[in-house]
């Protein structure tokens, strides 16, 4: 069914690029986007197999619009893409929506909306819309794109004149579309069940020396590495609550000069049934003798609020930017186990992240361009630890070939793994790593 | 000596007087609809067409903006009108476009193309030389 849906995908790119931009008055307008990268980085995976180097980094992106009348416009866009383990370009709506303008100062949009999360997360995968290949690490992380992609709901949005100067405004409200196979949500509950499993290890070794036949037994389990671990892959689902995402931006009257700021309240829940069972991790040797196996629902709600304040001013052939990022997360888990191994576990963790960046562009002409950026990260703002820290140095250059198509090529010096995710990396991570990004996109 | 003075002054006046009259026929016109009730429009108005800001006349006809691909006169209106160059216009509209906040302006490839557009389609509005032949059209003063 993917194959197929990738197949039409294809068919119907073929046949938009034969249209190149339908644009009459009032007519479907056609457009899209071709982009394919390669990332290699030393040391780390990050975002896919980049240690190998790896090309699983490209978009496809369709988009109709059309004009029903002199308010109503409607208009969907198609997206496939491909980074690491997400995507898999599989085809999904991007957005799609109806836009009603009230008049010129204020409109509504109903359907799949684009969230606004800082200044550049709404053209995110519009690669051509940028210098840089990565938008700044620290701000629009890969890992939570799947929370802040488009909400299922509806828009406000409006323009202000000023008496010099004017401001935008844009409230979203709706459900996010979460994607349960997403590394932030198979790290989120990755890292509790690891918790889990070396309580349930620890309550393995517990009962075994509690008992006068099984003590003995202890230390040569122990030797042989027994533990208690989870078997087969889980069955996973996520929802989200109703969640909002607003954006003011001020179009100050220095030319060029507008600052924003925005607050997203994103609500998600995930829940997964997973069996576990002591096994000898040296041999794969059932343990079930001691303790049975048992199945767990794990219960988790992530919920975080993140407030982003943001500027940017185009002066002359340089573009200068810069945000600052609090997020404040909050994650409540319940493990329940059947039969009951150990009781039922359930608790809370709370931690605010802050991200920053401050990036300078300078366009030398229409073909050249450069881009130089430094981006934190830390994971917890009270524990500014490398394991939890994100430091991204990065100079960019950009190569227009024609008005429509760009080569672009990047170098990141990292310092701190916070961004790193355990399931990509199981071996181990080291502190300090760089990374070359290459793209390519053609639009339409 | 006083000869020449007056000599070079007259050279320099014709100049002058040939340089007037060469900008004053490379004048860039802004032409609309000759349905279009309106026969003057404030600059800001005018750049807000064309970014999609502004959707309608006064008395509420739809506007319908057409602009140049490319070239010295797409360059100069976009420089006097929009505060942006030719670059910077296609990345705001393929912003727009490809976030769903809107469909970018026809565009025609010549100044004859535009005056056709304009002349067929009610509320149509754009920008041409004034050296282009513009018969049927509603010229209007950039106030």
């Amino acid at each position: 069914m993917r194959r197929r849906l990738g197949g039409m995908m294809a068919l119907v790119f073929a046949f938009a690029l034969s249209l190149n931009t339908v644009s009459a008055a009032d007519d479907i307008v056609i457009h899209g986007l071709v982009s394919q990268g390669f990332l290699k980085t030393t040391d780390n995976n990050y975002l896919n197999e980049s240690k190998d180097g790896s090309s699983e980094f490209n978009e496809y992106i369709l988009n109709f619009q059309k004009n029903m009348d002199d308010k109503l416009r409607v208009g969907v866009q198609l997206i496939s893409r491909d980074l690491g383990k997400e995507g898999n370009n599989n085809v999904k709506v991007d957005w799609g929506y109806g836009d009603y303008r009230v008049n010129d100062n204020f409109g509504v949009r109903l359907g799949r909306v684009k969230v606004p999360f800082g200044m550049y997360n709404q053209y995110r995968d519009i690669d051509m819309l940028r210098t840089p290949v990565l938008l700044p690490t620290s701000i629009y992380m890969e890992d939570y794109r799947t929370f802040l992609t488009a909400f299922n709901g509806g828009s406000l949005y409006g323009s202000i004149p000023l008496k010099k100067g004017s401001i935008d405004l844009e409230m979203v409200v709706g459900g996010a579309d979460i994607d349960p196979d997403a590394g932030v949500v198979k790290e989120v509950v990755g890292n509790l069940n690891r918790k889990f499993e070396a309580g349930a290890t620890a309550k393995l070794y517990g009962g075994l020396a509690a008992n006068p036949l099984t003590a003995p037994l202890v230390p040569v389990v122990k030797a042989q590495g027994a533990k208690v671990a989870h078997v087969g892959d889980p069955e996973r689902d996520t929802s989200s609550r109703i969640c909002n995402s607003s954006k003011i931006v001020w179009n100050t009257p220095v030319e060029g000069l507008k600052i924003g700021g925005t607050h997203s309240d994103v609500d998600t829940q995930t829940h997964e049934l997973m069996i576990f069972q002591p096994v000898i991790a040296k041999a794969p040797v059932n343990l079930t003798t001691f303790m049975p196996a048992f199945t767990t629902q794990v219960e988790s709600n992530l919920r975080f609020k993140v407030d982003i304040g943001s500027f940017e001013y185009n002066i002359n052939k340089f573009t200068f930017a810069g945000e600052y990022m609090a997020a404040h997360q909050t994650l409540s888990y319940t493990f329940t186990t059947t039969p009951e191994i150990a009781s039922t576990t359930s608790g809370q963790v709370s931690m605010t992240s802050v991200g920053s960046y401050l990036q300078a562009v300078y366009r030398h002409n229409d073909r050249h361009e450069w881009a130089l950026c430094r981006a934190e990260l830390f994971s917890d703002k009270n524990n500014k630890i490398s394991t939890e820290s994100h430091k991204d140095t990065s100079a960019s250059f950009r190569y227009n070939i024609t008005g429509d198509w760009s080569v672009k090529l990047e170098y990141h010096w990292f310092d701190g793994t916070g961004q790193l995710q355990y399931e990509m990396n199981p071996q181990g991570v080291e502190r300090k790593w760089n990374m070359v990004a290459f793209k390519t996109s053609y639009n339409f | 000596m006083k000869k020449t003075i007056a000599l070079l002054m007259t050279v320099i006046f014709s100049l002058s007087m040939f340089t007037s009259l060469f900008a004053q026929a490379d004048e860039l016109l802004i032409i609309a609809n000759s349905g279009v009730s309106q026969t003057e429009i404030a600059g800001k108005d005018l750049g807000n067409m064309f970014l999609g800001k502004k959707n309608s006349w006064e008395g509420g006809q739809k506007v319908v903006p057409v602009t140049l691909d490319s070239g010295s006169t797409h360059d100069s209106f976009l420089k006097a009108f929009i505060k942006k160059s030719s670059s910077q216009f296609s990345t705001f509209w393929k912003q727009a476009v490809f976030t769903g906040q809107g469909i970018p302006p026809k565009s025609v490839s010549s100044e004859a193309d535009v005056v056709k557009f304009v002349s067929e389609n009610a509320g149509a509005v754009g920008y041409i030389l004034a050296s282009t032949p513009h018969d049927g059209v509603k010229v209007l003063t950039v106030k």
